[in-house]
């Protein structure tokens, strides 16, 4: 459910023209959405442990690269992490 | 305008009284059966300005808000909670709380960088406007968010001069 309602919210500032870049951690309610990066840590804490700043700002970093995409673009870090 | 006039909100009336049971037992798979949702229709992709032109609005579905002067969501409610805050984006942490009740907030609560990472991002170069803007994602009102809340929080975005938008949902 939260994911989707931040869904709602990214399709209106699309809609706004307005561009966004998503940081969830379940790829499927962002479906359709054009920038999302998928953390590879769990619901809660989206940009790594507490206290892990070296992670926090890599995700930051990589999060804001997807501003720069040219076309929808998607990062999923939990599907490289389960990929044989 | 009769309420009955909008057909999403007719059809959120008929699903709840079966899924409020089940909402209160915390059996959401089965309470979210035939929730009615709009059609989400394919979205134009934007070109973003170039990054120093980047004013990025941060947006949070995690229950963040302002202890200091505002009151928190409602984390109880079997309905959740379709109302936004919005707090200035530099507060100090310690003024930062949070109201959700369906994530552990133990890392947050800890470091407030795991969902809001301010450091992080102007460390990283990012402008983020004034205000964070801030939803508790267990909203299951959607016509009242649909109708009232999306439209406050796209007018909070552009009056705060942002030109892209960070969320984070949780």
């Amino acid at each position: 459910m939260c994911h989707q309602t931040v869904r709602l919210v990214a399709e209106a500032l699309e809609r706004a023209l307005i561009p966004t870049v998503v940081v969830g951690t379940m790829r499927t309610p962002l479906k359709g959405l054009p920038r999302i990066l998928i953390s590879r840590y769990d619901r809660g804490r989206n940009f790594g442990a507490a206290s892990d700043a070296t992670e926090h700002r890599a995700l930051a970093r990589e999060a804001l690269s997807l501003f720069d995409a040219l076309e929808p673009t998607l990062i999923d870090h939990k599907e490289r992490a389960t990929a044989p | 305008m009769s309420l009955d006039s909008n057909p999403l909100r007719t059809a959120w009336a008929a699903w709840l009284p079966r899924a409020l049971p089940l909402l209160e037992a915390e059996e959401y798979a089965q309470a979210l059966v035939g929730f009615p949702k709009p059609e989400h229709l394919p979205l134009p992709f934007l070109a973003t300005p170039p990054p120093a032109e980047r004013r990025v609005a941060f947006i949070t579905s995690s229950g963040a808000y302002d202890t200091a002067t505002q009151t928190p969501f409602l984390a109880r409610s079997a309905i959740g909670d379709a109302s936004h805050r919005v707090f200035p984006t530099m507060l100090a942490d310690e003024r930062i709380g949070f109201s959700h009740g369906h994530y552990d907030d133990q890392d947050v609560l800890a470091d407030r960088e795991v969902l809001l990472p301010r450091r992080a991002l102007a460390l990283e170069g990012a402008i983020l406007t004034t205000n964070i803007v801030s939803t508790m994602g267990y909203a299951i009102d959607w016509p009242a968010l649909i109708e009232s809340t999306v439209p406050q929080v796209i007018q909070q975005v552009k009056n705060d001069g942002a030109n892209c938008a960070l969320l984070v949902p949780v």
